[in-house]
């Protein structure tokens, strides 16, 4: 750990050469040299992921932004400027005017609660009894993870099966058990929006478990030791030693859950094909491309509404930063 | 159970020093046992719990996949009687079809699974690469637009992106990176996705001590970040690896538009269960399927242990 | 460490596979065609595509080069706009009318000029209802591909087995037994009559949350009621007027009409269709749990393979008539049938402006609507039409029941669509099939069947009156 590999700047190897005098007082110009080798190392480093960023995401998407202040004119057949339009109609519509785009937003949003108050406690909570070692620990990690793995369709279609008022068996076991008036799963609104979250719980348990048993894996083990010699309960241990220790962590799963609002998309597709009651942004987005009519208004439905919701993200990532204090270890 | 965890990279000298710190903790324990034994009740009443919870939500996440596997066996007309019914007769055909009749421009099932490994592991590594850099920058270097920039990477995710295909197509065509495995893997390379979010709050976590050693040794910036950080990064770095493979196995999208001549395997595997879907096959379809993801689950079998536990030693000590 | 070794021993192993195929397949060149033709895969199979590209390649020597790809779809925006080595795109539902103003469509006029057969253009060839629409500001620019069939498919055998008649009519009170010698059999008694034959284990009707299946019927009594020539009338957007439920309530009687069927009989279809999955009203049907399934021309085709004919052999059923169905010269109900997938731009064959063979892909067209290739189009679809005059085509004997159904409702329906090139239709502020917005009312209508059906147009009449001069500005 104490070799040299590469040196930038000759003047810090006989700065360096004596241990005690670089402890008792930094040597003259240590302060400029330290600062220039940052910049070097973080204007190195960040080039590529940037100009990769630029190309590849921001001139990409530059069409779509200035797409999205503009209309097609038929007459011409050019797309020309149109300045708010389709701002005004994005926030008219959801105000009220399309009942379809309406429901969709407050579908997306609830997706919210869902995946941060619901699916992220839970994925915490498996992942700390999995770290724990519960019976089986092995074979539950790989077991858990396997919705990641089977394709999208053959989950949605094991699990629309299973629902089938006369092909499933969950009806047969409710009237089994007695239940008497069973809903229709996926017949109306509210039932198969709400066994669309039912799935994305289920189903989406298994990339969280990962990322943050990778978050509690590293948890230095005396600490865990040390909680087991003083005889702290597992709630302590779980609320107060590990959830605090990996909460940057917890905070990125948690601002990723909140990114969901925004390309969820799949799931109501596989789900519920070509219902307008439980679309999604990224898939009235999606439909709307496919279609090819009025283009400038799915840009600027996406853009406005991602600029309204990364700023409360941000918010909300902001708040989560200062629950726990920042531990490195 | 194990009450502790022995470290796996650690010598048998050290490991028979630890058996025998066990050895005294476990009297410390014990001797704590005497006076508190509800806890030990508790603590294994409660893991028992947890385990019937894990076991029945395990059973329902195996049940699509076992479903999955006998139904992928049947013919369509069995399929078609009864989709719970266990398989009368057994189609391996349904398989043997896929894995050696199937070809997309020429390119057998092998092959594209051969040109999937390849794009799939240098795209990982890549995105990986650029992920932890800029992950690594942004949460350990203070500098002015740090934050602009974690918020750029929020901004990223959430947009939601449908519709760029002719603007992203127009620039590869410009920079003739179209059908070329190098464009496809510049096109991977991002740094600001969804592995830069979890790398930059892994990073956080990690201690600038470290650092701080290494630049009173005379380490420079670079040599903590390939030497030290990345090292100490490895399960996290696995974990959302892993997780990145996966999503890049199974993306078909690109590879489509930008290599037409060298189908991936998800390629070859989506355009034979469109065909598929369009006779309602859905017993070829499963099957074309579970080829396609063996794989991915053999993998993650492999590595899910480096991810889970423990294995990365707290590095100050030593 | 053993475990690693072997990761290591397998990737190198996958890494040279690999190497070996990218220079194996780098080693041998892509052949130069003639002509590239690219097919949205969908429902109807790469088969016909792949039987015309042959038998042009037999007749004029050119090399032909199909691509069948199930994602073009949403690549054929990129292609047009970027460019592309593809001739003819065959597509589903696209704003075509879009890329033809933007030039990335090459224009067809001279194609519908030409001759198809002694004296016969390729214009008079394809259907007059189509033709109109595929002009974009005085030019051809597309070729409408098919002209889709849909209804009411029923189990042939069953219907047989217990002795029931295929109904004429929607419903007819006198005649409860339906026996077709006392009368008109109604739709109605007809579903009575098969819950009571089979003690309610079979249902009359299955179908799906893809409701979008039950338009094929309600829209052929919404033509029915209002005549086809109304329906023209109303895809013109002339005024507001045309969505007045007082003035032209036709399409709100034969909602009612359904309402009357289906939500208030949840008797006679199987239990909550509105929560079933495509696939399982399919299941039901093919395996006799149920009569009828509403659905369309590649029904047939679809399952083939899937079931037993000892269960079921299929059939596509004229659409019983609704009282008050306009009637001809002999005062009998004028058949109509509605042309599936014709709503708003409908599907398309285009040729890119790009293209560096059109005159190869014009020929190409010419040729496939010859009637010998309208013939085997249809044979390799199992039943599927293109939009083309077929009078001059015959099946072959062994054609399925199902097939030549579906030939005899196209040549002796007045066929219409609901195809319009409005600017409020383009710009996808309006969409014809369930103005406004394009929302079908089956699943609600199940769910709550007291909904107002009359305060419903009303409001959707009163919205679009309001827009109507934004619209069009």
């Amino acid at each position: 750990m104490s070799k040299m590999t590469e040196s930038a700047v000759p003047v810090e190897e006989t700065a360096f050469s004596d241990e005690s005098a670089a402890a008792a007082k930094p040597p003259r110009g240590h302060g400029l040299n330290r600062k220039k080798q940052k910049t070097i190392f973080i204007c190195v480093m960040l080039a590529f992921p940037l100009v990769q960023l630029f190309i590849f995401w921001f001139l990409v998407n530059v069409n779509t932004i200035i797409m999205s202040f503009q209309e097609f004119d038929w007459l011409t057949g050019k797309y020309i400027f149109n300045g708010f339009d389709n701002f005004i109609r994005v926030f008219q519509e959801i105000g009220g005017t399309s009942q379809v785009t309406q429901r969709t937003v407050i579908n997306s949003v609830l997706y919210l609660p869902i995946t941060c108050f619901i699916s992220l406690p839970l994925s915490i909570l498996f992942s700390y009894f999995l770290y724990k070692k519960v019976p089986g620990s092995a074979a539950f990690r790989v077991i858990f993870f396997l919705p990641s793995i089977i394709p999208v369709a053959v989950l949605t279609m094991a699990f629309s099966f299973s629902f089938d008022a006369t092909l499933g068996f969950v009806n047969p076991i409710l009237r089994a058990l007695g239940v008497q008036n069973i809903p229709s799963w996926f017949g109306q609104y509210p039932n198969n929006q709400i066994m669309i979250f039912a799935y994305c719980i289920w189903a989406g348990l298994g990339t969280n478990i990962v990322l943050i048993s990778g978050a509690i894996g590293r948890i230095p083990i005396e600490i865990m030791e040390y909680s087991k010699l003083e005889g702290v309960s597992k709630t302590r241990e779980l609320f107060q030693i590990a959830i605090p220790l990996v909460w940057p962590t917890i905070t990125t799963t948690f601002v990723l859950g909140c990114t969901s609002v925004f390309t969820v998309m799949m799931q109501p597709l596989m789900l519920t094909p070509g219902n307008s009651d439980t679309l999604t942004i990224a898939l009235m987005i999606y439909n709307g491309v496919l279609n090819g009519r009025n283009l400038p208004y799915y840009s600027a439905f996406g853009l406005a509404l991602s600029v309204i919701g990364v700023p409360i993200i941000l918010v909300i990532k902001w708040a989560l930063g200062k629950v726990y204090a920042d531990v490195e270890y | 159970m194990e009450d502790t965890m022995i470290r796996s990279d650690t010598l048998p000298a050290e490991r028979g020093e630890a058996r025998a710190a066990d050895a005294a903790e476990a009297r410390v324990i014990d001797a704590g046992k005497l006076q508190k034994p509800r806890r030990k009740l508790t603590k294994d009443w409660a893991l028992w719990v947890v385990f019937a919870v894990f076991l029945i939500y395990a059973i329902t996440l195996v049940f699509p996949f076992v479903w999955m596997l006998f139904n992928s066996v049947k013919s369509n007309q069995e399929y078609f009687r009864n989709i719970w019914a266990f398989p009368q007769s057994f189609h391996i055909e349904n398989y043997t079809n896929v894995l050696f009749n199937y070809s997309v421009h020429n390119v057998s099932l092998f092959g594209m699974f051969g040109i999937s490994i390849v794009i799939t592991l240098c795209g990982t590594v890549l995105s990986l690469l650029m992920s932890s850099i800029a992950a690594y920058v942004i949460a350990k270097y203070k500098f002015f637009g740090r934050n602009a920039l974690y918020a750029l990477a929020v901004f990223v995710m959430a947009v939601p992106v449908a519709g760029t295909l002719p603007a992203q197509y127009n620039i590869m065509q410009t920079l003739h990176l179209t059908n070329s495995f190098i464009g496809v893997l510049i096109l991977y390379a991002g740094g600001f996705g969804f592995n830069f979010l979890i790398l930059y709050g892994f990073f956080k976590n990690l201690s600038w001590e470290y650092a701080e050693a290494a630049l009173i040794d005379g380490c420079t910036d670079f040599g903590i970040f390939f030497k030290i950080m990345l090292p100490m990064a490895k399960p996290a770095l696995i974990a959302v690896g892993v997780i990145h493979a996966i999503g890049l196995w199974n993306d078909y999208v690109t590879p489509s538009i930008y290599l037409p001549n060298t189908p991936t395997l998800a390629v070859g595997v989506n355009l034979l269960l469109s065909e598929l879907r369009g006779q309602s096959a859905y017993p070829e379809m499963f099957a074309t399927m579970i080829i396609a993801l063996i794989p991915i689950l053999v993998v993650f079998i492999c590595f899910q242990k480096t991810i889970m536990e423990n294995t990365v030693a707290g590095g100050l000590k030593g | 460490m053993k475990a690693k070794f072997l990761r290591s021993l397998v990737l190198i192993m996958a890494l040279v596979m690999a190497l070996g195929v990218g220079l194996a397949f780098s080693a041998c060149s892509t052949t130069e065609w003639d002509l590239k033709i690219s097919v949205v895969h969908k429902e109807y199979g790469q088969r016909w595509i792949n039987a015309l590209a042959r038998k042009f390649e037999d007749e004029t020597g050119l090399v032909v080069e199909v691509e069948a790809n199930p994602n073009l779809q949403s690549e054929i925006p990129n292609r047009l706009q970027n460019g592309s080595d593809d001739d003819i795109f065959f597509s589903h539902g696209i704003t075509w009318e879009l890329y033809a103003a933007q030039g990335y469509l090459e224009p067809l006029d001279d194609l519908y000029e030409m001759e198809v057969s002694e004296g016969v253009t390729f214009g008079s060839k394809v259907l007059p209802q189509f033709r109109s629409a595929a002009q974009f500001n005085g030019h051809y620019y597309k070729v409408p591909w098919t002209n889709g069939t849909g209804g009411l498919v029923y189990n042939k055998k069953m219907f047989e087995d217990n002795g029931w008649s295929v109904p004429t009519v929607y419903s007819n009170p006198n005649n409860p037994d339906c026996d077709p010698a006392v009368g008109d059999v109604g739709l109605m008694e007809l579903c009575e009559k098969i819950l009571a034959d089979t003690d309610g284990e079979v249902k009359p009707f299955v179908w799906s949350s893809e409701t979008y299946y039950w338009d094929y019927v309600v829209f052929d009594w919404w033509a029915q009621l209002a005549g086809v020539d109304a329906i023209e009338e109303y895809t013109q957007l002339g005024s507001a007027e045309v969505f007045n439920p007082e003035t032209h309530p036709e399409q709100k009687e034969a909602l009612k009409a359904w309402k009357n069927l289906i939500a208030d009989h949840p008797e006679y279809s199987m239990e909550d269709c509105a929560g079933k999955q495509y696939t399982a009203a399919q299941m039901e049907f093919v395996t006799g749990r149920a009569a009828m399934i509403p659905c369309a021309q590649w029904l047939e085709s679809g399952m083939m393979g899937n079931y037993d004919e000892s269960t079921c052999v299929m059939d596509l059923m004229p659409t019983p008539f609704l009282d008050g169905a306009k009637t001809g010269a002999d005062d009998k109900p004028i058949r109509v049938n509605y042309s599936v997938g014709s709503t708003n731009s409908g599907d398309s064959i285009l040729i890119p402006e790009d293209s560096k063979h059109k005159d190869t892909a014009k020929q190409f067209l010419q040729f496939m609507f010859r009637d010998d290739n309208l013939k085997l189009f249809t044979e390799e679809t199992y039943g599927v039409q293109l939009a083309a005059d077929y009078s001059n085509v015959t099946l072959d004997d062994d054609a399925t029941d199902f097939m030549k159904s579906v030939y005899e409702i196209n040549a002796n329906s007045q066929k219409f669509d609901l195809l319009s090139s409005a600017l409020p239709i383009l710009q996808g502020y309006l969409s014809l099939d369930w103005p406004v917005e394009g929302v079908q009312h089956y699943a609600s209508l199940v769910a709550d069947p007291s909904t107002d059906i009359d305060a419903m147009y009303q409001s959707n009449y009163e919205t679009i009156a309001g827009n109507w001069s934004k619209w069009f500005e």
